[in-house]
């Protein structure tokens, strides 16, 4: 899972970082809309994850990361749909000008979706952890 | 009503002032992190409505050997207040460290009252204490409280009341041994003899060992001096110190042994989450992620809020200029005061997220470990840890984080961070960066208002090892923080939190910013008859006066003059440049600003307002924490020129790569 997790992570911010630098127009949901530090920060979960992965190989501490990997990586997630709800308010509520065209894939990145595996992996580890209190206590 | 006085103590982070505002319905500021308390403060509870109990909050102290300045306010205050009773906070999930204060306490002849606070914490982790035995063992009352789930304060009150009513008489739990009682009872001797002393004789002594006092300070009959300095010379006191802590933690050791049981090592979510935000690669990378993720939020998040508000000001400043009959009264109110003082309020918005992203940080517990990983860094500049959460700090007020530098034991680690403390942004020049960023880089508006932040550590930083390379030489001392341990954080100390900090904003509105904005106003506008805003306008000439030394900066006469005025506080920077640049005819403040400034001359204003000198409030609190007229002039200069280089550096390097 770990190491799934990390690849996703880690390709998704190279190809934000390769959109900054290449300048293409490639669409939102492949590039982040060539945003520097969403990729960097993508990389960064991906870097967490591929150490659990290694940490996992010699029995040390992978879950830990594995853990914080999804805390960090849901917390970007959320960076990027709170963004787009916000243009959304300025496109719907405000009818601001700039917003004349906007359309919601205009936003969408792929670090959204990935909020649904690190919630879901951090549920269920947030789960045990609760589980291993209650029977000790 | 009998009035009973009260002082809270306790080891830093144990829930001292949590307890404090649930005792006295107080709101002070809790934080999860040691050092959030560095004055004293005072509440009164009504208890079965025959008693006033009057409480003091004190910082947190470790032992009653001080050595920083928080330290020595609640070693003073314990030692020299008239009180009834000391109420001991102890952490229950780290009862051996925490009681190495209550020895201490015990030795002193206070009324000690122990309330044993995170009971619930200990319970989940297992741990079982007989508190009656503890009582017992100990001759003083324990009583388990929770502060935030306010259970236990009723047993604690009455605890209280039964304990002023006490003898005050020094009990002393540890026997100091052959090697230290003897010479503990020679000099309380001596003391008993002269008399004088306010303290117990005890306690006394062991100060006087301790080397925390000298003979002469405490003794004015030089004979008896004399006597107590030949006892201290016969002995190895350093020597005799280890043996006094070794004592201490045995007999607390011996309390413990047949009353207390640790639960068993199970897992704990905290310390897996230690193991990766503190690793040695990943913590740093992982903070900055985390300060990003605020930024952004900060500046994307809050526009749509933003420009409700901006559209709302628009509206009413078109509706005055349109309804009013007298013209000037127009000016004043439309061009002045509402594209002023509104102006300035646009920004709440941002202000307030910013606010809510950091207590969540700092509720969790997450900023401890902030000051844990910048460790490794501040080391190599002589500085340590401790040094970065009045830093941290000041990302909302540079005040408060300048007076949490009483936290620093070393003065001269202390006088470096309070002289860099102020290059930490702070919410006031926020509103610069987010009406820069958004209008010269409106894609990248929150990376660039984060890179600007990460310029404000940089820049605290090598000016930190700058000073500790000249003026400031000298050695860091050791860094020891306690993490705390993670919780999650409420929704109402939250939204407290982000309300302490973002009021002061919107107070701010009504009293400096909006001063500012009428004194602008009155320049623009004077002479009588001149056009407003023009340049033959007070304003103007004190503009074209100044602006040729900012010439190399890219900085027009307005800026110029919006600077000046910062110097009252920085918020007024975007109320001048709402007043001034919202003056020309025909287009908005946006459109003139974009016209106006180049992408490289906007970059070096955000760092100019970042570092250039600091508010008059700030200087204030640098000059009352620092007493020197010779350091406050030093920070306004160096903090000038750094800026000057700085923005310089930034225009000429931008004009190239754009």
């Amino acid at each position: 899972m770990s190491l799934v997790l990390g690849l996703v992570f880690f390709t998704l911010g190279g190809l934000s970082i390769l959109a900054y630098f290449l300048g293409e127009e490639w669409p939102a949901y492949v590039s982040s809309n060539g945003n520097l530090m969403l990729g960097l920060a993508l990389i960064v979960v991906g870097a967490i994850f591929l150490t659990g992965v290694m940490r996992f190989r010699s029995d040390m501490d992978g879950e830990a990361f594995l853990i914080v990997g999804c805390m960090v990586g849901l917390s970007i997630s959320l960076v990027t749909l709170l963004a787009l709800l916000a243009d959304a308010s300025e496109a719907y509520l405000l009818m601001s000008e700039d917003f004349v065209d906007w359309v919601p894939m205009d936003d969408f990145t792929p670090a959204m979706p990935m909020m649904i595996p690190c919630a879901a992996i951090l549920w269920y580890k947030l789960r045990e952890f609760k589980t291993v209190k209650r029977s000790s206590s | 009503m009998l009035d009973i006085g009260v002082a809270l103590i306790g080891n830093p982070n144990v829930g001292k002032t949590s307890l404090f505002n649930a005792l006295t319905g107080a709101r002070q500021h809790v934080g999860n992190w040691p050092g959030v308390t560095i004055g004293k403060k005072t509440g009164t509870c009504t208890f079965r409505r025959k008693y006033t109990i009057n409480i003091t909050d004190l910082p947190g102290i470790y032992s009653m050997s001080a050595r920083s300045p928080d330290e020595a306010v609640a070693n003073e205050f314990i030692t020299t207040a008239d009180i009834d009773v000391v109420v001991q906070v102890i952490d229950s999930t780290n009862l051996e460290r925490n009681m190495y204060l209550t020895t201490q306490l015990l030795d002193m002849g206070r009324q000690v009252v122990l309330a044993l606070n995170m009971s619930d914490l200990a319970d989940a982790r297992g741990d079982t204490l007989d508190v009656n035995k503890l009582s017992d063992f100990l001759g003083t009352p324990a009583v388990r409280v929770s502060a935030t789930e306010k259970r236990g304060l009723d047993d604690l009150l009455s605890a209280i009341v039964v304990a002023s009513n006490r003898e005050k008489t020094a009990r002393p739990l540890v026997n100091l041994g052959q090697k230290v009682e003897p010479l503990v009872q020679e000099i309380e001797r001596d003391l008993r003899q002269y008399g004088g002393i306010t303290s117990s004789a005890r306690w006394s002594s062991l100060m006087l060992i301790e080397g925390l006092i000298e003979p002469g300070d405490l003794v004015k009959d030089k004979e008896i001096a004399e006597r107590i300095h030949a006892s201290l010379r016969k002995v190895d006191r350093e020597d005799i110190e280890m043996a006094i802590v070794d004592r201490r933690y045995e007999k607390i050791s011996s309390v413990l042994a047949g009353i207390y049981r640790r639960g068993e090592g199970k897992r704990s979510l905290s310390d897996e989450i230690d193991k990766v935000v503190t690793n040695k690669y990943l913590g740093i990378p992982i903070f900055l992620v985390l300060m990003w993720g605020i930024f952004e939020m900060t500046f994307v998040v809050a526009t749509p809020f933003m420009d409700a508000i901006d559209q709302s000001f628009s509206w009413l400043a078109g509706f005055v200029s349109e309804n009013m009959q007298l013209e000037w009264l127009a000016s004043l109110l439309g061009d002045g005061i509402i594209s002023g003082v509104g102006f300035v309020l646009v920004f709440v918005p941002n202000i307030f997220i910013m606010f809510i992203m950091l207590s969540l940080l700092e509720d969790t517990g997450y900023l401890a470990r902030a000051a844990f990983i910048m460790d490794r860094l501040m080391s190599k500049i002589g500085l340590h840890g401790k040094s970065f959460i009045p830093m941290l700090l000041g990302l909302g007020c540079n005040v408060p984080a300048i007076m949490a530098t009483r936290t620093i034991e070393d003065p001269k680690s202390r006088l470096i961070t309070i002289l860099t403390s102020p290059y930490i942004s702070c919410s006031a020049r926020l509103p610069v960066y987010v009406l820069f960023a958004g209008i010269i880089f409106p894609r990248d508006a929150g990376t660039v208002v984060f890179v600007i932040y990460l310029l404000g550590i940089a820049v605290a930083i090598v000016s930190a090892l700058a000073l500790r390379k000249t003026l400031l030489r000298g050695e860091g001392t050791p860094f020891i923080m306690e993490l705390p341990p993670y919780r999650v954080p409420s929704a109402k100390s939250t939204v407290i939190h982000m309300w302490e900090k973002g009021s002061m904003y919107i107070r701010k509105a009504g009293t400096v910013i909006l001063l500012g904005a009428v004194m602008i106003w009155a320049l623009a506008s004077l002479p009588w008859g001149v056009e407003y805003g023009a340049e033959a306008s007070y304003a103007g000439s004190l503009g074209h006066l100044l602006a040729p030394l900012f010439a190399p900066l890219g900085f027009d006469w307005r800026i110029v003059v919006a600077l000046v005025f910062g110097f009252l506080a920085k918020e007024v920077v975007v109320g001048a440049l709402g007043v001034l640049y919202g003056a020309e005819e025909g287009q908005g403040l946006e459109e003139n600003l974009q016209n106006g400034m180049s992408a490289s001359a906007s970059l070096g204003l955000m760092s100019f307002v970042l570092i250039y000198t600091p508010c008059i409030a700030t200087l204030g609190v640098i000059w009352k924490e620092t007493r020197s007229v010779k350091w406050t002039a030093f920070s306004i200069i160096y903090s000038l020129i750094v800026a000057y280089a700085v923005a310089f550096v930034i225009f000429t390097i931008g004009n190239v790569v754009w």
